[in-house]
Formats: C-alpha cells, structure tokens, sequence
C-alpha cells in the first residue's frame, strides 16, 4: 500500500457533510501517516524493520534539522508541516476527553494533500523494502500463475 | 499549568510516596537488624539462647530480603525510564532556548540528592553488621552466620547499583540546571520565535503574538505559538491556511532550517469567543 492511500482515506472519511467525530479524528490520524509514511520512503527507512530510525520523534528531529532548500519540494512542504501534523493526531488519537473539531481534520487534510501535490510528476513512491517472508515449514509454495490467468 | 510544569509534578508525587526504589528498600529497616546483631553480640546470655535469638531475626530478614528485591529491582527500572524521559526533554527545551521556568527541577535534584545519600547509609551499615557477624560467628552457628552474611551481600547488591543510578541522576539535572543558567537566545526555538513573530504581525488580523507552550507527545516538544486574532477571521480557515503558507514562506526566506520549527495555535480575542 502506498502512502498516498491513506490521503485518500483521510479525504473519503471527511466527504460526508456531518461525518461522526470519530471520523474525523481518523482523517487527521489518517493525513499524519500519509505524511509520515512519504517522508520515511524520503530519508529511506522503513517502519517495519527500523524503528530505532523511524520512530516518530527521529522522524521529526530529523526533518526539523535538515534545510529546506536542499530538500525535494514535497519534502520541503512536509516540514513545514510535520510538527503541525503530529500534533493534531496526537489530540485525535489520545485526547479522547477533548473534542476534536472538523476544521483541526480539514487542516491536516490540506496540508497533506500540500505535500502530495508538490511531488514531481514522474516520482514514483517506493515500494517498502522488507523482504518476503519465509515460507512456514510444511506449506506447498503456491504454484506460478499462468500467463493471462 | 504548563505542560513542562505538569510532566515534572508527575515525578515529583512518584517521588513523594513510597514506592520509590530508595522508598521500598528503606522498609527492609536495615539498620535495625544492624542494632539487634549488636545486642546478641553484647549479650552475656549463653550461647544456646544467643543462637536462637539470631536465628529469628535472620528468618525474618531473609523473609524480608525476599520480599522487597525484586520490588527494588522493578522500581529501579521504572524510575529510570521516567527519570531518563525527562531528562531528555528539559535538556532538549534548554538547548531550544525555552528552558523550563519553575522550581520543580531543583526540587527533583534534592530528591536524588536525599536518595543517594540515604543509599549509601544502607550500604554503610550493611557492611557494619556484616563485620559485627563475622567477629562473633563462631558464637552462634556458622550455618546460620553464613547465611546472614549471604544476605546482607544480596542487600549490598541491592544498594550499590541504587547508589550509582541516583548519583548518575543526580550529577545529569545538576548539569542540565548549570546550562539553564546560561540561557541561550540564540536557542533554535528562540530564534524561530522572533522570525514567526516577525512574520505574523504583518497580518492585519493577528492582534498579539503570544507565548510558546512545548506540548510534550513523545521525547521531543513540540512547540506550540499562541496566535491572538479577530475572531471573524477563525471562521475562515482557507484564509488562514493560505496566510500561514506565506508566514512559513518567509521564515524559511530568512532561515530555511527553521521553517516548521513551531505549530500555531490561533485564538480569538478574549472575551470573543
């Protein structure tokens, strides 16, 4: 799954005209990672199998240390808005006694529909480079699809 | 109350109850134990009456001993996470320029203080009562002498690593407070501030720039700057979104490390809302 999904998801989630706060909250959760996630691909480490280098505070050390002007546009854009970002999920996810207002969702939505509109037109978001799992032992290895199945 | 005032009160009641490290092991009232040895040493009563009384007090002081340990052991764990996590983010709010403001950190360190000294008040007399045992063993049964010994060697080894973590401590928060001392303006969040104030007040609708206020999610604050404006102007969001682009636009022109340094928090006027 790419990053860019979970923009969409943020953005279907706040389409209705009086979507459910918990909805709302998702889509600022949802904007966060879409963010997060790109910005990982950026600096090329990987959730999955790093997280000494991914977790979220390294992530936004990092993109705060670095300069703007040597950073690709998209990346440029999500620095200015990562720890705006951070914070609001932070609120939807925990603050669960707090109110968590449509507009704090639609904020985080636009900006990170800011960064996806700043990647260039012929980048491609990377696949994750964990590798495939080793098959359990005892399990047949599915067989080859046939070409044009 | 501040968020930093906030998180450092936490640690302040962990450290004003009894389950501290230093707290639990102080209920195994070593020094007691230290006492009671002496008496059966001073005692002129007769050997058999010597071994019986030390026998009670080793079984309850094994008991003890058994009891508490891995308490000690937990909590030495738990308060370093807490202690560690706190540390960071004083230390990381000094060299942002934004040190934390209140009396709360020297109150830590006269805990750690306190605590390092009562440690090592332990470790003192547990060695005492092990010398006291050792030149009346042959007294009372050397099986039980043994023992009582192995004992007060596990309390030791209880002790010595409590000593190091308070004075590691310690020493750390003294050093944090020393830089404190030296505030910096030329602090990273310091400098942001100006240039976001800068930026802001060209804004006919901002009305006051306020403070900054570090929301602590995680081991980095996350600053936040109170934005005072008109409050027609919250209801229109696309506005304010693109009059932030511009803010950033121009501290990134001024300084392109800075840029999303701070998130901004816009209220209206008091009394508005």
């Amino acid at each position: 799954m790419q990053p860019r999904a979970l923009l969409q998801l943020a953005k279907r989630l706040l389409d209705p005209p009086d979507p459910p706060e918990e909805d709302i909250r998702c889509a600022a959760h949802s904007a966060y990672y879409a963010v997060y996630h790109l910005v990982c691909q950026h600096f090329k480490v990987d959730p999955q199998v790093d997280w000494d280098a991914a977790n979220h505070w390294e992530v936004r050390t990092r993109l705060s240390a670095a300069d703007a002007r040597n950073l690709p546009r998209h990346i440029a854009e999500a620095k200015r808005f990562f720890n705006s970002l951070h914070l609001y999920r932070v609120k939807a996810d925990y603050h669960l006694n707090v109110p968590f207002p449509r507009e704090g969702a639609e904020d985080a939505v636009a900006w990170a529909e800011g960064v996806f509109a700043r990647m260039p037109a012929d980048k491609k978001e990377v696949k994750p480079t964990t590798p495939e799992p080793p098959p359990v032992p005892g399990e047949q290895p599915s067989a080859p699809a046939r070409p044009g199945s | 109350m501040l968020q930093g005032d906030r998180m450092m009160d936490d640690m302040l009641n962990w450290t004003a109850s009894n389950r501290t490290p230093v707290g639990v092991l102080s209920q195994l009232n070593i020094e007691q134990y230290d006492q009671t040895i002496a008496d059966i040493k001073r005692r002129q009563a007769a050997s058999a009456a010597k071994k019986e009384q030390f026998q009670k007090i080793l079984r309850e002081f094994e008991a003890a001993t058994e009891r508490f340990a891995p308490e000690v052991l937990k909590l030495i764990e738990i308060e370093r996470e807490r202690l560690m996590r706190r540390l960071r983010v004083v230390c990381r709010m000094i060299e942002d320029g934004l040190p934390l403001r209140s009396e709360r950190p020297s109150q830590l360190t006269d805990y750690l203080r306190r605590s390092e000294a009562k440690t090592r008040e332990m470790l003192a007399v547990a060695g005492r009562a092990k010398r006291k045992i050792s030149s009346f063993k042959r007294k009372v049964d050397a099986k039980d002498a043994k023992a009582f010994l192995n004992a007060l060697t596990r309390v030791e080894q209880l002790a010595q690593p409590l000593v190091e973590h308070y004075h590691y401590f310690n020493e750390q928060f003294k050093h944090c407070m020393n830089e404190q001392a030296r505030v910096r303006d030329d602090g990273r969040i310091a400098r942001a501030y100006k240039l976001y104030k800068n930026a802001l007040e060209q804004n006919a609708s901002v009305k006051l720039v306020g403070a900054i206020e570090p929301e602590l999610t995680d081991a980095v604050p996350i600053y936040v700057l109170h934005v005072i404006v008109d409050e027609r102007y919250l209801s229109d969001r696309a506005k304010i979104r693109e009059d932030e682009r511009k803010v950033h636009a121009f501290v990134e022109e001024q300084d392109s490390t800075l840029v999303g340094a701070l998130v901004l928090h816009y209220e209206p006027v008091a009394g508005a809302a």
